[in-house]
């Protein structure tokens, strides 16, 4: 009974407290650890609601930077039988620039509903300038800042930037918080390993980071501009207590370091630039190899066309080829080495050139000029490429005829003596129209002769089963037998006259002299009775049988009559 | 339609022999474009584009002169004499064995007049059977027979001997290939003006073809032009 009453005494006790929760009226806050802060200077921006759902929907922080968080917290009190929940939001921000300003509010959005926080005003001043000296003692736990390789420079002409840190204190989670966002410059990050070493700066022992290198092609005159370069770190640092055995107690604190762009000066190229400036600069050499510069008819000049040393080569290109008459040039195969490093940008730029002499004879390949900006000479410079003689022998080509002010040949692709050009046009034949016309009338022709064989195979089918051609292909096969010496060649003589006689309708028992006559005559009556008889005396009696071609002949003669 | 022809061949001919070749070269084309199919025709207006320094189309209607007119020393005289000039030029692939047959065929004789000959001796043998069927039925059928059988090998012949190409040519400076029909696509080659290939396979904008080393690609249609059906500019 007990325990019945004590369930019901929670399960009371809990509708109880959430009637109470969801009466509760919605509250978000906002609040600031500090309101005025040092621009470097770390400070905490919480938001707390007392609801427990929800999406909770930060501002943007314009002008400050997010150093960490954030952080969420909940908690839920009850006292004196009142509950009572809040859950927090916190972000450690810093300040971009100076001034004062207004954060926004964060937003709750639950069931539909927005409820939005108070804004919070924060004024930002100017830190305490730090100093890398060797005599200042260091107050924050680490600094930074950008060192550059030159001073001044030309537009165009390269700079290495190396970021380093100074660690006076234990530093640990050092991030970049604001990467220098450099303005008029190509920049291109170098390959680096992190380096680190002890110097002692102020008396004090501290660990110098070099963390990045970068290299920067300046192309607008001025000084060097941009964003500041910002880290974040969380500092070792004492809390000014000692513990039980008299040790320092110490506390790891977020610090957050600026470093200023560099002062450098970029200077505009000098003034009047000259025609055949294209805009390189640097230490540079324009290069022009020719493979041989004696060739035979069937063979070729291969060309190199070539920019090489160190400059500005993003924005270099190397000058067309003035190409030398007797020669077809096909386009160029461009090849390009270009490495970054701290001695800026080095390598070089090609065209590769095929040269396939047309002619016999000697070919000028022109002079050429380049014009840079010497950055080390602090001066424009001409490099001149002089004139170079190409000599083609060979059988193959005929000769190039030279021009009367003896300068070098001028070339058409035409060409003059007979053996070498294209043979004349051909005439025209008006009638030829029909090349390649289809050939269906052949193809129809071809369908009529199927058909007449057709017909023809039709005839002789017909003709073969028909009396005429048994007629004739008995008295064949009677000739073949008798021609053979075939033993059976009388008695298939005598059945073919039976045979035939009875499709005359003379039975084989009825034919005698008198049944003959009536039926063909006297005279051939009388001469097939004769053949049958001697026939059959040859058959029944065979040794007085004589081979006698007579027979043959006299049944050829009948064999029609029959 | 005679008269025309003569006027315009002469004229172009004339435009020709004064170093006119462009105009020449749009005389013979019209020609051409009229459905008139000779021989001579096709090898002039590649005169016209050898004198004018467009190699890629010369070859291409050199190409189309020899394909009707195979043993026609001038068009090889001419070809050879481009393709000295078109050293970077890939050459075609061999002519399939069909192709390769008609073309020797051609060379005898043109397919009309290989139709001609069977024609012949398929009448004569329609002739023999109608007479052998319904005049003298006691004629010999080894005649008719003889006569069908030739005509009827004339017949194919004739078919085999009718102009048939695959063969595509360069006729812009240079051509991608791509590995798609695509040309945001990967470039796997570039051939240069001149060069042949054989059409495996044709889209509206695109030619999948076929080169003499193996390698196959997909080339715009617009930078080559197929040897045959001819299409006149």
């Amino acid at each position: 009974m007990e325990k019945k009453i004590g369930k019901y005494h929670w399960l009371w006790a809990f509708i109880f407290l959430a009637t109470s929760l969801v009466a509760q009226e919605v509250q978000l806050t906002a609040r600031s650890s500090r309101t005025s802060v040092g621009l470097d200077e770390p400070f905490r921006v919480t938001f707390s609601c007392n609801a427990r759902g929800g999406d909770l929907i930060p501002p943007s922080f314009e002008h400050f930077i997010v150093v960490s968080g954030p952080y969420s917290s909940q908690q839920t009190q009850i006292i004196n039988g009142s509950m009572s929940f809040s859950r927090e939001l916190t972000y450690q921000l810093v300040a971009q620039e100076e001034g004062t300003f207004t954060i926004d509010p964060a937003t709750l959005k639950i069931k539909g509903k927005e409820f939005q926080s108070n804004r919070l005003t924060i004024e930002v001043k100017a830190g305490v300038r730090k100093e890398r000296s060797q005599s200042v003692p260091k107050s924050a736990g680490f600094e930074v800042e950008i060192l550059s390789s030159k001073k001044a420079v030309y537009v165009g002409e390269p700079i290495v930037l190396l970021f380093s840190a100074t660690l006076f204190e234990q530093v640990r989670d050092l991030n970049m918080l604001q990467a220098p966002n450099f303005e008029n410059v190509l920049q291109q990050q170098l390959e680096f390993e992190q380096q680190s070493r002890r110097e002692r700066i102020g008396g004090k022992i501290a660990t110098v980071l070099d963390f990045d290198k970068r290299l920067i092609i300046p192309n607008k005159p001025g000084t060097l501009g941009g964003q500041e370069l910002k880290i974040t770190g969380t500092v070792q640092k004492p809390t000014g207590q000692r513990d039980f055995f008299n040790m320092p107690l110490m506390r790891w604190e977020q610090e957050v370091a600026t470093a200023k762009i560099p002062a450098v000066k970029i200077k505009p190229l000098p003034t009047p630039q000259p025609s055949g400036f294209s805009g390189a600069v640097g230490e540079l050499k324009l290069v022009r190899e020719v493979s041989r510069t004696s060739v035979n008819g069937d063979e070729s000049i291969t060309l190199k066309l070539r920019i090489e040393g160190a400059g500005n080569f993003n924005t270099i290109s190397v000058p067309e080829l003035i190409p030398p008459q007797g020669f077809d040039l096909y386009d160029p195969k461009f090849n390009e080495k270009i490495r970054y490093s701290e001695r800026g940008v080095r390598g070089f730029k090609e065209f590769e050139y095929l040269l396939v002499p047309q002619f016999k004879g000697q070919f000028i390949l022109p002079q050429m000029e380049w014009t840079f900006f010497n950055t080390k000479k602090e001066a424009y410079e001409t490099i001149t490429l002089e004139e170079t003689t190409l000599t083609v022998t060979g059988d193959a080509l005929v000769e190039a005829e030279p021009n009367n002010d003896g300068t070098s040949p001028k070339i058409q692709r035409e060409v003059n003596t007979i053996d070498n050009d294209i043979r004349y046009l051909q005439e025209v034949d008006e009638s030829n129209t029909e090349h390649g016309k289809s050939l269906l009338w052949i193809w129809v022709l071809l369908g009529g002769i199927v058909l007449g064989w057709l017909l023809q195979l039709v005839s002789i089918k017909s003709r073969s089963a028909s009396p005429e051609a048994m007629h004739a292909a008995m008295k064949k096969a009677i000739n073949t037998a008798w021609k053979t010496n075939d033993p059976e060649a009388v008695g298939k003589m005598l059945n073919a006259l039976e045979e035939a006689l009875v499709r005359k309708g003379i039975a084989k028992e009825n034919i005698s002299l008198t049944v003959l006559n009536e039926a063909f005559g006297t005279a051939s009556g009388g001469r097939i009775n004769a053949l049958v008889e001697q026939l059959q005396l040859a058959l029944y009696a065979p040794n007085t049988m004589v081979s006698n071609d007579e027979w043959l002949n006299e049944f050829n003669a009948l064999w029609e009559q029959l | 339609m005679g008269a025309t022809v003569n006027t315009l061949s002469d004229s172009a001919s004339t435009l020709y022999a004064d170093g006119q070749f462009e105009s020449a070269r749009t005389l013979f084309e019209s020609l051409a474009e009229q459905g008139h199919s000779d021989p001579a025709l096709y090898y002039n207006i590649g005169n016209c584009y050898t004198r004018l320094g467009e190699f890629g189309e010369a070859r291409l209607w050199f190409e189309r002169s020899l394909l009707f007119e195979p043993g026609n020393e001038e068009t090889i005289h001419n070809l050879q004499w481009l393709n000295t000039r078109l050293t970077d030029a890939l050459p075609a692939p061999n002519d399939p064995l069909l192709h390769w047959i008609g073309s020797q065929f051609r060379e005898i004789l043109p397919p009309e007049h290989w139709g001609l000959l069977a024609g012949l001796f398929l009448i004569a043998a329609l002739l023999l059977l109608v007479l052998r069927k319904f005049k003298t039925p006691a004629w010999s059928w080894r005649a008719p027979l003889a006569l069908s059988s030739i005509g009827l090998v004339l017949v194919l012949t004739a078919q085999t001997s009718m102009p048939q190409s695959d063969k595509v040519i360069v006729v812009s400076n240079n051509s991608y290939g791509y590995s798609a029909p695509d040309a945001n696509g990967t470039r796997i080659l570039l051939l240069s003006e001149g060069s042949a290939g054989r059409l495996v396979r044709a889209t509206e904008d695109w030619f999948y073809i076929g080169l003499s080393d193996g390698r196959q690609a997909w080339f715009s249609s617009d930078q080559w032009d197929r040897v045959f059906p001819i299409n006149a500019h």
